[in-house]
């Protein structure tokens, strides 16, 4: 690492080698495109189907916007503006649910509706099957509300009550105030919240498969399992990559939450306390649904004698546990080691070449999962062949994922530290590598551990990758999921998804101890 | 990190890498269009008694040919298992099949042995409509493919567009029909609402969970069903005699010309054709043995008495998959 060369001007060599190295699938991806411009590839991309798939995908994210509100902003307004006992339980545990992933809750969701459903034979009558639509939207809802609850939470904090009680004494009605006074400084968190839910709605590839509502993210993977990477599946990529990229550009051009000038709010903003009962029905409101499902299938399918049948005649749940730990364990690791490469360049080297890797990494994770596989599997397939559908290729593609994830605690820790020491350090004739290893490391070891257990709960559930980039014959707890659910065959799936579950709630509650402790 | 998470985490890591399969032990290599519930606990009987070790690809079948095709003569794998008869024929075609003995033949119901040398049928399956008895009751002669496009079965009909017997489905009407026709047909299917599943287990249970009434599907899955759940509200018929619905067809293997592992690979090909085998087939699958001596499943229809209804095709003219592709993507399914 080059810490202590900043102030001379140099080409920035680091930023530029780590984004090229880092944007490298999708760079290549891009060329591909150029010889792609073929009369298939335009029929693909403007044929009636095609416009049905569009408006299939804003429609999942128009539902999932709805939904992800209904669920997330009492919750939000509770824990943001309210004080009750264990409120702070409640808003460290928040963000669990997303320790669970979609293709689970849609397997859950498929399991207990329709005629032959769990609920038509504990309770007598049935709902509606929940395939298509509505049961995607649900899915997905339970899933990723709390990135909205989370948003609008820091929303609430940073109301100042100072301008309602202005407005109350000008004598604005309760109305009023909200529509002039709270919504406008609500707005901006409510947006992100929502433009960060509509980018993974466009991402997510196992509900919308599952669910049998077909959408972009999953019409890759069909044109890819019946064309293979042909021009049909490159016209869609785009598509949805493009789709992305504007909602990208309007996270990051859109209104900001009014950082500094209000943070105090939060100091003054003394929370209201409320009724515990009350407070308690609407944690019930918005958590009960979003755990209860999976679990009451999951509690439902492990009870049934037939599941452990089965289950003892043919299961390969040991490999699959294996299978998982073996390639998320060194995915994670290469995607730590990129995230502190990534972390030191943006914080020690100057000029905004230096964030451009921090910006791929974001990019990359946005992207479509099925997007981003056809991206690496077409890399992989002409210029590094034996990487395709191998242990090897597979890590790195995952390494890159987690690098993304690992990267906010990883800098957030980098820029905690002092500039001081590194400072004096140099001053002191200490080489870089001394820096590193005797000051900067000890003060981010906590960050970089952080970034780890949280890319490592995110990892061990990845699917789209999985799904057309594992080596032959691999097993893991996602493929099994996923395989079996889509066979309908919803107790063969039960024993997988207690794995991936316990997995995930473990690792996913480590995450959340860690970030109370730290902030205590 | 504790000093031991970080030995445990580089063990499980290193691990992969010391444990990595040597060359001369290297299993053998199958892709399987077929699902792992039904062929996974036979592979691991074939393991047992031979203690050769298959790893397996499981896929679709559509998707492994293509892949099979795309790969050529880097393919990994010795041995494809396609749900039809229809996805041999491109590889054949491609010259990625090696021909087989002729005592792999011999062993089939003479009225079972393909025209050429290089696939060999493992499992007989007929195309058959499932329905929901309670919801609706079919004409005593059974129903045309054509019969589904009527009002009565708006938004009724499921169907697995991606699913290879289908397909093959689809060429059959491609053969009796022709391309016009059978582009209106599916054209009309799609417009009646017609629903797409990704297989045959999941149309079963669509009608079961009350999403569908009728679907088109492969026999069999049914009676496995019904093994475990009698009161599942689904029902199996032929269609009308002489319509292009009616269809026999075979999962069938074929071992790739770029095989290091060709004995090997013809013990699985043995094994499948065993009676060991072909028993499990009947017994687990219900599907129809492709060798003498082996009883009929007992729960599906007679083959005498559904070859009678079936149009005569040319069987070995079933393999146009691509014509079928673009069809399909002509109207908009795929």
């Amino acid at each position: 690492m080059t810490i202590g060369e900043r102030n001379r001007f140099r080409f920035p060599v680091w930023g530029v080698v780590f984004s090229l190295l880092l944007a490298l699938p999708l760079l290549f991806f891009l060329l591909r495109l150029m010889e792609r411009q073929t009369a298939d590839f335009f029929y693909v991309l403007f044929r009636p189907k095609t416009i049905q798939l569009v408006f299939n995908t804003l429609s999942l994210i128009l539902a999932v916007l709805i939904l992800c509100t209904v669920l997330a902003v009492p919750i939000a307004y509770l824990i943001g503006r309210r004080d009750f006992r264990g409120s702070r339980w409640v808003t460290a545990l928040l963000p669990l649910p997303l320790s669970i992933p979609g293709y689970v809750i849609a397997w859950s969701l498929l399991s207990m509706s329709g005629e032959s459903g769990i609920i038509k034979d504990l309770f007598g009558f049935s709902l509606p099957s929940l395939r298509g639509l509505v049961g995607a939207a649900l899915a997905m809802s339970f899933y990723c509300f709390p990135i909205l609850a989370i948003n609008m939470y820091q929303g609430f904090r940073e109301l100042d009550p100072r301008l309602e009680e202005a407005a109350k004494t000008l004598g604005k009605s309760r109305g009023e105030r909200f529509w002039q006074i709270t919504l406008p400084q609500l707005w901006p968190s409510m947006l992100s919240g929502w433009i960060l839910i509509a980018i993974y709605v466009l991402s997510d590839f196992g509900v919308p498969a599952l669910m049998g509502f077909e959408v972009l993210a999953s019409a890759i993977y069909t044109e890819i399992i019946t064309s293979y990477f042909q021009d049909g599946a490159f016209a869609l990529t785009l598509l949805s990559m493009t789709m992305t990229l504007i909602l990208l550009v309007a996270f990051h051009t859109g209104p900001h939450r009014p950082q500094r000038r209000l943070a105090r709010a939060a100091d003054l903003a003394r929370p209201y306390s409320i009724g515990n009962n009350t407070a308690w029905f609407i944690v019930f409101f918005s958590l009960a649904p979003v755990f209860a499902t999976p679990l009451v299938s999951l509690g439902y399918w492990l009870g049934q004698p037939s599941t452990w049948e089965t289950f003892g005649t043919y299961n390969y749940l040991v490999p699959a546990l294996f299978g998982t730990l073996q390639f998320a364990l060194p995915g994670t690791i290469l995607g730590s080691l990129l995230a502190l490469a990534v972390g030191l360049i943006s914080r020690y080297l100057k000029g905004w070449i230096h964030e451009l890797p921090g910006r791929v990494l974001l990019l990359l994770y946005s992207l479509p999962g099925t997007a981003l596989a056809l991206c690496w599997a077409v890399f992989y397939l002409q210029l590094f062949r034996p990487l395709y559908q191998s242990a090897t290729g597979y890590v790195i593609a995952l390494g890159y994922l987690s690098a993304s994830l690992s990267l906010g605690p990883v800098r957030t820790a980098l820029h905690a530290q002092s500039e001081t020491w590194t400072d004096s350090a140099r001053t002191l004739g200490k080489s870089p590598r001394e820096i590193f290893v005797r000051i900067v490391w000890p003060g981010i070891k906590p960050g970089v551990v952080s970034g780890f257990l949280l890319s490592l709960g995110w990892i061990i559930r990845e699917l789209p990758l999985a799904v057309l980039l594992t080596p032959l014959g691999a097993r893991t707890l996602s493929l099994a999921v996923f395989g079996y659910t889509v066979e309908a065959n919803y107790a063969g799936a039960a024993p997988y998804v207690f794995m991936q579950m316990a997995l995930g709630l473990s690792l996913g509650l480590l995450s959340s101890l860690r970030r109370t402790r730290d902030a205590a | 990190m504790s000093k031991f998470t970080s030995i445990l985490l580089l063990a499980l890591t290193g691990w992969k890498l010391v444990a990595a399969p040597q060359a001369e032990t290297s299993p053998l290599v199958l892709y399987s269009g077929r699902g792992e519930s039904l062929v996974g606990p036979l592979l691991a009987r074939f393991t047992q008694q031979t203690g050769i070790d298959v790893q397996v690809r499981y896929a679709g079948t559509p998707e492994l040919a293509r892949l099979i095709l795309e790969e050529g003569a880097s393919s990994p794998a010795d041995i494809f298992w396609a749900q039809d008869i229809g996805s041999m024929g491109p590889l054949h075609r491609a010259g990625l099949l090696t021909p087989l003995d002729g005592s792999f033949f011999q062993k089939l119901l003479p009225s079972f042995r393909p025209e050429v040398a290089t696939w060999l049928p493992v499992s007989g399956r007929v195309r058959v409509l499932y329905y929901n008895p309670q919801k609706l009751s079919l004409p005593q002669d059974g129903v045309s493919l054509k019969d589904l496009t009527s009002p009565n079965y708006r938004n009724r009909v499921g169907w697995a567009p991606t699913n290879a017997s289908f397909q093959l489905s689809v060429a059959a009407m491609l053969q009796v029909w022709g391309r016009d026709q059978t582009l209106r047909w599916l054209q009309e299917m799609k417009a009646n609402g017609a629903r797409a599943y990704a297989n045959n287990t999941a149309l079963l249970e669509a009608i079961a969970a009350g999403e569908i009434d009728l679907a088109l599907s492969n026999h069999y899955y049914l009676p496995r069903a019904l093994a475990s759940r009698p009161n599942l509200p689904v029902a199996s018929s032929a269609f009308k005699t002489g319509d292009a619905g009616n269809l026999l067809n075979f999962s069938s293997v074929g071992i790739l010309r770029s095989s290091r592992n060709r004995q090997r690979a013809e013990k699985l090909l043995e094994f499948l054709i065993s009676a060991e085998a072909q028993r499990y087939f009947v017994e687990n699958t219900f599907e129809y043995p492709v060798i003498e001596g082996i009883d009929q499943p007992r729960s599906a229809p007679t083959i005498k008495d559904y070859r009678t209804k079936t149009p005569n095709f040319d069987y070995n003219r079933l393999d146009r998959i691509d014509d079928v592709l673009a069809v399909l993507r002509e109207a908009e399914i795929l």
